[in-house]
Parts: C-alpha cells; sequence; structure tokens
C-alpha cells in the first residue's frame, strides 16, 4: 500500500490525466482526419494488393489465371493440369517433359474454388486455344464434397461479376457473397488482416509462404512441416466424423460441365486422387471414408467413356515429405509427378 | 455482451443515442441507463441480475436504516416490490417460453427457483412489519446492527457464490491430511460474472454512510443505477458512492474536452485489449498450458508475455469503461498508471487496480489500525491486506499465494527501509540506478504473475523449476511476438511516464494526433485478435 495513496495525496512521480480543452470542431476535424487517412491507407493496401497479392490463395490464383490468359494463342500443350493445390505442387511439368517428352501446363489452384474454378479455366482455354491431348484433375478426397465455392476463392479470383454469373456451371452469387467480395477487395485493412499481420510481423515466413512457381505452373515448395502435418490430419479426421462423403452437386455440375467440355474435343479427362498422408491412409476410418468418396467418381467415370480414375489408392508420403497431409515438398513432388505418369500411361 | 463484440458496439450506440435525445431530463436518462445496464448485465444470465437487484436493495435500506433511521411508506415499497419483481422476472419466468407464447412453460419448473423467490418475499414481508421496531432502536445499535446486515449479506453473496466450494474442499483435504475423511458438499453454483466488483462498490455505499461521510440517498433508481453502471459493472472501477452516486444523482454535462478524452481512451483501451492482451495470451496460454513441454528462456518468456496480457485486458477494459462514461458525462476514477514503471512494491501499488488497493486500503488496512500500531503490526496488516486482496481475485490457492507474495514484498522493502521518492515526488535514483530499480520491481512483479497464472502447486514447482535462459526452436518466435507488440505500447507508456500524462497523446498538434491515431487503429485492424475473447478479470 502506497505511503501516498494511503494519505489521500497523489503523489508527483505518478502520472495522471490532464484532458486538453478543444472545441467540437477540433474533435469534428480530427475524426474526419483519422477516417481520411485510414481510407489512404486502405488504397495504399488496395494497390499494393494489385501488385502483389498479400495472400497466398490470391496470388496463386492470379498467377495461375495469368498464365492461362497470357499463354500464347497458338500454344499447344498435351496435357492440361487442373486442380487443387495439392496438384500445384505435386504436379511439376518439366519432370513429365522429362519422362515423355510432353508439354504440359499446370493451372491447379486452390481446393476451396473445387472443380468449379477447373471448367472455367478449361472453358477458357479450349475457347483460344488447341485443344490439349488430356486434361488431369487433382483434388484431395475432401474437395468433392464441399458444396459451395469458399470466399477465400470467390474474393481473389481476378474474374468480375458479370464473368463469374456468366461462367458454366453457374454459381449463385447471393448479395452476402457479393458484399464479402467487394469488401475484401476493396478493404484489405479490414479483410484482409491475417496476411497482412504475417507480411508485417514475419515477413520471412510471409516470402516462405507464398508460391514460387515456375512458368509452367509448378510451385517448388521444399519445407516440410511434419507438426502441421499432424495437426492437419486430427482436423481431417474430426471433420471426416461429423460430414457425410459425396460428391456435391456444384462439382458434380462442375464435373459434368469439364466431361462435356472434354467429350466436344476428344480429349481424354483423367480424375486423380491427390497424395496423402501415410499415416491417414492406414486408419481404417479413413480408408472406409475414401472408398464412399471414390464411388460416386468411379460412377460417374464408368457412365462417361473418355474418363478414367487414377490413383483410386491415393500414393502415400511420409510427414517429412509434406506441408499439409496432401500438400507435398521437395522430392515428393518428382516422385508422385513420376507414378502420375506411370499411371496415365497404364 | 463484451466490450470486444458487435452487439456491444450496437448497444452502446443506440443507449448512446437515446441518451443524447434525453438530455436535459435526468430521471429519464438515468432510467435509460438503467435498463441499459440490467440489460447488458442480464445478457450474461438472467439469474445474476437477481443477485444484483437484491444487493442492491439491501443496501438501499441499510444506507437510509444507517442514515437516517427509517424508511418512508414510498421507500419501504418500493424497495421490497422491486427485489420481489426481479426475483419473479429474472428467476421463474421463463422469458423465452413467455414470448413465444408456450402459455404451459412459462414458469419455471426449478424448485430452487421458487424456494428463493419465496424467501426473499418473506423477509421482505418481515422487514415491512418489522420496520417500525427497528426504527425505534437506539441509533449506534441500528447503525451498527444495519452496516453489518449489509456487510454480511454482501460478503454472504461472495461467500455463497464465489468461495463456498473452495473453502469446502479446503477443509475436506485439510480433514483429510489429518486422517479424518469427510465427503466432500460442494455446490453446483455458477460463479456471477463481476460479483466482486459490485458487492465491493455497495459495501463502500453503506460503510461510508456509517462513517458519517456519506448521506444515504432516498432514490432506489439512483442507487440502483450507481450499483449497476454498465461501463464499469463488471470489471470495474470500483467506484466509490462518493464518486459515481453524486454524478448519478445531479445534471451531467457532456462536454467537448470530456468527449476528446473518452474517444482517445477508448481506442487505446480496445488497443491494449485486442492488439496486445490477446497477442500475449497466445503466447502465455501456450507456454503455461503446456509448461512441461517448456524450459528456460521459453517459461520466461511466457511469463512476461501473461504479464502484458493481464496488463493490457484489465486495463484495457478500465479505459474503454472509463472513455465511454467520459461520453455520457461521467467521471471514473483512473485504474492504472503505468503499474510496470513502479520502483518498489508500494508504488506498483499506487499504480495496479487503483479502485482496489484504495478499497482494500480504506476500508481494511485503516480499520485494521494501517501502520498507527508499531512497525510489527503494520506488517501484519499488510499482510492480511495482500492475503485478503488475493483471495478477493478468486477461490484458489495461488491467488492466496499471489497475494501472500506481495504482502512479503511490501514488508521486506519496508524493512529494508527503501524509499523510492522524495517528499515531492521526484523519484531518490537516476539513470541506471533508477532503471535497476524498475527493473528488480518488474521482474518480482514476474514471480507474482507465474504464482497468479499457475493453476496447480505442482506447476508452480514445476514453472520456477524451469526459468533459465536456455533457449529452444520457440524461443525467436516469442521474442519476436513479444517485441513487436509490446515495444508501439512501451514507447507511448515511455512518453506518458516522462511526461506524468496519461492523456499525452491527446496533446499531440493535430497533425500528429491524427496520424498518431491512425497509426493505432490500423494496428487494431491488423494485428487485433478479431474473435472477442472474454477479460481476465470478468471471473473475478
Amino acid at each position: 500500500m502506497g505511503e501516498e495513496a494511503r494519505s489521500g495525496r497523489l503523489p508527483g512521480g505518478l502520472p495522471h490525466e490532464t484532458p486538453r480543452e478543444v472545441t467540437p470542431g477540433e474533435i469534428l476535424r480530427l475524426v474526419l482526419g483519422v477516417l481520411v487517412l485510414l481510407l489512404v491507407v486502405d488504397l495504399l493496401l488496395v494497390a499494393l494488393d494489385a501488385r502483389l497479392p498479400i495472400n497466398r490463395t490470391g496470388h496463386l490464383l492470379r498467377a495461375k489465371w495469368t498464365l492461362l490468359e497470357t499463354a500464347a494463342p497458338e500454344r499447344r500443350v498435351d496435357w492440361l493440369v487442373l486442380g487443387d493445390s495439392s496438384g500445384n505442387q505435386g504436379v511439376d511439368p518439366t519432370r513429365i517433359r522429362e519422362l515423355t517428352g510432353l508439354e504440359s501446363l499446370n493451372l491447379c489452384t486452390v481446393g476451396a474454388c473445387l472443380a468449379v474454378d477447373d471448367a472455367w479455366m478449361l472453358e477458357r482455354w479450349l475457347d483460344t486455344r488447341p485443344a490439349p491431348d488430356k486434361v488431369i484433375l487433382i483434388h484431395v478426397y475432401d474437395v468433392w464434397r464441399r458444396a459451395e465455392m469458399g470466399n477465400s476463392c470467390l474474393v481473389n479470383l481476378p474474374l468480375d461479376r458479370e464473368q463469374i454469373e456468366a461462367a458454366r456451371p453457374a454459381i449463385e452469387l447471393s448479395s452476402g457473397k457479393r458484399r464479402k467480395i467487394l469488401t475484401f477487395r476493396w478493404l484489405p485493412l479490414l479483410m484482409q488482416h491475417e496476411s497482412l499481420s504475417v507480411m508485417l510481423r514475419d515477413p520471412a515466413r510471409f516470402a516462405a509462404n507464398r508460391s514460387h512457381l515456375d512458368e509452367l505452373g509448378f510451385d517448388h515448395q521444399d519445407r516440410a512441416d511434419p507438426e502441421r502435418v499432424r495437426r492437419n490430419m486430427a482436423e481431417h479426421l474430426a471433420e471426416n466424423r461429423v460430414t457425410p462423403p459425396e460428391l456435391s452437386a456444384l462439382n458434380r455440375a462442375a464435373l459434368t460441365r469439364i466431361a462435356e467440355l472434354c467429350a466436344a474435343r476428344e480429349i481424354e479427362l483423367v480424375i486423380a486422387f491427390a497424395p496423402i498422408l501415410d499415416e491417414m491412409a492406414e486408419l481404417p476410418e479413413f480408408r472406409d471414408y475414401l472408398a464412399r468418396v471414390a464411388a460416386p467418381l468411379e460412377t460417374f467415370a464408368a457412365e462417361h467413356p473418355k474418363v478414367r480414375l487414377v490413383f483410386r489408392e491415393p500414393m502415400r508420403f511420409s510427414a517429412t515429405e509434406l506441408e499439409t497431409v496432401d500438400h507435398v515438398v521437395g522430392a515428393a513432388a518428382r516422385r508422385y509427378t513420376d507414378e502420375l505418369v506411370r499411371q496415365i500411361g497404364d | 455482451m463484451l466490450f470486444n463484440s458487435t452487439a456491444f458496439v450496437t448497444f452502446f450506440l443506440v443507449v448512446y443515442l437515446g441518451y443524447l435525445l434525453l438530455r436535459r431530463r435526468l430521471a429519464a436518462q438515468n432510467l435509460l441507463l438503467l435498463v441499459a445496464s440490467y440489460w447488458f448485465y442480464g445478457s450474461w444470465d438472467l439469474r445474476f441480475l437477481f443477485l444484483i437487484s437484491l444487493s442492491t436493495a439491501i443496501d438501499f435500506v441499510c444506507g437510509l436504516m444507517i442514515d437516517r433511521g427509517h424508511l418512508s411508506r414510498g421507500e419501504r415499497w418500493k424497495s421490497g416490490l422491486f427485489v420481489v419483481l426481479t426475483g419473479l422476472g429474472c428467476l421463474v419466468v421463463d422469458w423465452p417460453a413467455l414470448l413465444a407464447g408456450r402459455s404451459g412453460e412459462m414458469l419455471s419448473a426449478d424448485p430452487l427457483m421458487w424456494r428463493c423467490l419465496a424467501g426473499v418475499t418473506a423477509v421482505t414481508g418481515v422487514f415491512l412489519l418489522l420496520h417500525r421496531r427497528l426504527s425505534a432502536l437506539p441509533e449506534e445499535r441500528r447503525r451498527r446492527l444495519f452496516v453489518s446486515l449489509s456487510v454480511i449479506s454482501n460478503l454472504g453473496l461472495l461467500a455463497v457464490f464465489k468461495y463456498f466450494n473452495f473453502f469446502a474442499d479446503s477443509l475436506v483435504t485439510l480433514l483429510g491430511g489429518l486422517g479424518l475423511q469427510l465427503h466432500p458438499v460442494t455446490l453446483q453454483v455458477v460463479l456471477p460474472v463481476g460479483i466482486s466488483f459490485y458487492t465491493f462498490q455497495t459495501m463502500s455505499y453503506t460503510l461510508d454512510i456509517h462513517r458519517r461521510q456519506l448521506a444515504a440517498t432516498p432514490s432506489l433508481l439512483d442507487f440502483a443505477l450507481f450499483v449497476s453502471f454498465f461501463p464499469q459493472l463488471v470489471a470495474g472501477p470500483i467506484e466509490r458512492a462518493r464518486n459515481l452516486l453524486g454524478q448519478v444523482t445531479a445534471p451531467r454535462r457532456i462536454t467537448a474536452k470530456a468527449v476528446h478524452a473518452g474517444l482517445f481512451l477508448i481506442l487505446w483501451g480496445y488497443f491494449k485489449k485486442v492488439v496486445i492482451a490477446d497477442n500475449m495470451a497466445l503466447i502465455a496460454d501456450q507456454v503455461f498450458n503446456g509448461y512441461e513441454h517448456y524450459q528456460g528462456l521459453d517459461l520466461v518468456l511466457g511469463a512476461i508475455a501473461f504479464a502484458f496480457q493481464i496488463y493490457g485486458d484489465f486495463s484495457g477494459y478500465s479505459d474503454i469503461a472509463r472513455g465511454l462514461a467520459k461520453l455520457m458525462g461521467f467521471e471514473l476514477m483512473v485504474n492504472f498508471r503505468l503499474p510496470y514503471f513502479a520502483l518498489d512494491p508500494s508504488d506498483f501499488w499506487s499504480r495496479w487496480h487503483v479502485s482496489l488497493s484504495s478499497w482494500l486500503r480504506d476500508y481494511l488496512y485503516i480499520p485494521l489500525g494501517g501502520n498507527r500500531r508499531g512497525p510489527g503490526r503494520t506488517y501484519l496488516n499488510l499482510t492480511l491486506t495482500m492475503l485478503l486482496g488475493g483471495l478477493w481475485h478468486g477461490a484458489s490457492w495461488n491467488f492466496v499465494l499471489w497475494g501472500a507474495f506481495h504482502g512479503l514484498i511490501l514488508v521486506v522493502y519496508r524493512l529494508l527501509g527503501v524509499e523510492s521518492y522524495h517528499r515531492d515526488g521526484r523519484p531518490t535514483a537516476r539513470g541506471w540506478h533508477l532503471a535497476a530499480k524498475m527493473a528488480t520491481m518488474f521482474g518480482l512483479t514476474l514471480i507474482g504473475w507465474i504464482l497468479f497464472r499457475c493453476h496447480s502447486l505442482a506447476q508452480v514447482i514445476a514453472v520456477f523449476g524451469g526459468l533459465g535462459f536456455g533457449s529452444s526452436p520457440e524461443s525467436a518466435g516469442f521474442a519476436r511476438d513479444l517485441l513487436f507488440f509490446v515495444t508501439p505500447l512501451l514507447l507511448v507508456q515511455i512518453a506518458q511516464q516522462r511526461s506524468r500524462d496519461l492523456l499525452v497523446l491527446a496533446h499531440l498538434r493535430p497533425g500528429p494526433r491524427i496520424l498518431a491515431y491512425t497509426a493505432i487503429l490500423v494496428l487494431i485492424c491488423i494485428f487485433g485478435v478479431r474473435a472477442a475473447s472474454e477479460f481476465i478479470y470478468f471471473q473475478f
């Protein structure tokens, strides 16, 4: 108990509050000044985001769409690889060329885009460029059950509202989703705070976490994270226990659209399961779940003559070769690509 | 309803708009604030609201009986109806069923609730019947009776809802150690948020009246608002009736000066809560919850993170509460005065949770004799006061240990005759000597925080045993985040300490002030933890 405090006297050593005399006008100017400055900061971040996307999903989506849009009109590829981020860092077109002499392009984006973005990208490619011989569709098992495109995909897609609404399969943009897209794009200070936080607190981690895409769209990642892999496995298993394994209506529509586009041009469609953590793949509960995810895909493949499913038994990797349960790094990507080529060849 | 939630922001804006529309109509403003405060508190659990109304009614009656010796007929009926009706509304009416029109389910089926209501109604009836005889008691006897009734009922509420299980368990453990086996009797009660704050606040009212330092208020509405004023209801500052009640009963003026200071306090309070406290919690929780896996420097960093977490959390709440009050023309007491700049334990308690430390000083330490009965008794009084101060925080031995530790260092500093300030308030030390004194006190504070944060004796032993400077792969990340978040706080606090003005940023010229406020808002937007997390001190 302070002597001074006990005597009821505030000692000179202690800080106190001295409110200053202000006018209401001064407060108004202060509030307006702060709001204007916040707006300036926000607009600077919008400009920064346009040059250097603040988050990894945005970076990847824009880079892949740019790769698609900037490919020369006469460019022909033998294999066009579509899918989610497991394919993005799992399928190396350079390795495919080494093994087969074939040209390929990796346009895999993120799982939050479902197979819908794959259909849109394929249509765009076929509208402007020669058809490939094969379309390879790589997805993690849990993408097939997702019913809606995730916000992280919608807000980062470099497409405007009209383009999204005109694309097929069509998706419904609720007013909430439209608002989300607008705020995400125009209020990064509020909406992209997690990415900004990592960028400012830990620039090295931010840089390491970005995509390292080569000119053929392969994302070179080389940092395994066994701890994260195990956490991710627990998340997957927990989610699998509460979410039924099914092929969602939107994914079925996207798959049907892709199959139609392929059939119209005599393209073979290969659906492949992503790599997976060996510990998880060995669990009976996971194997059972995976079998139930694969069943409708097998039926779909059986119903369409030029569609087939490979990696019915997903290729397994140890935690030291993975970033998450389904994202391979370093040499593991090469092994996955090799096996993909082998299975397609078979 | 948490300050750091959109629900609260909406709630406050609606209440504030109504408050401004009712300006110059004091009674209507007070009624609005009372309804808003009860809404705010009832949003946690409607049953808690009954406790606060019970405490309000008891202290309202006790205050008048101590001061005046009787209640007018209107006062008697108002206070009786108030407690019975709130009991009815909070304990036995099932509001969701009532609003949904399910007439068969609109009354509670819990017999305990009915018994509580019946008990309160019976006690109210007995009081009404005995009022005349109680009024006729000799003055001193009556004053003693009613101040005791106030203290016992408030401490009784605390004893039942906060401490019963703790003492019952401790007794069983103690007797078990002596070979006597008892079946523990525990109550299935939920701790009502902020109960320690409002019970202490209402007790100060009757104690001050008993000391003839305050006149009892005849307005139940004003008194109920004094007890439940929502900005400071659940985590303080613990206001004195001498300060707050006068502001409730007299017309208030909202000045530009107060609004300006209030806006800064709200901004700075949110910064301390969502940027400092919530980010420091990520480190502190990781280290203390998984203490078996951490050693050396990680434990030190975890303790430092907790020091800033609890400071940011509690002082942030106080700042927001005081800022909101200022916007409405109220002036609440300063609760924190840069405690980590303290030079000794006595200085620390002049800066940390000032509303509690001054309450303990005025209503416990001084009545025990303070320092007027020789050194030995002073040390005993200090230790006892700090022990009870520790126990105030929670029904757990770690809080008692924390209080005992602070009592001990207060005594040791006194024994050593450490004088940190001249009579005029200037520090006795300068330069490195001053920094060393500050660092020593911060180190001692950290020891206290470890006791405070640990949940068991085994954890205390493990954490103290593991402290050191050996690093792990995680140390660099902890240190980086600590530095990153604490640096802006410390920069502002150094300016506050040097200028001896907690509103130093509000004194900047307009341009730099706009820049500083924007920077704080940008930091809140980017680094603020969005998931609204509870303030630590709500549990006390």
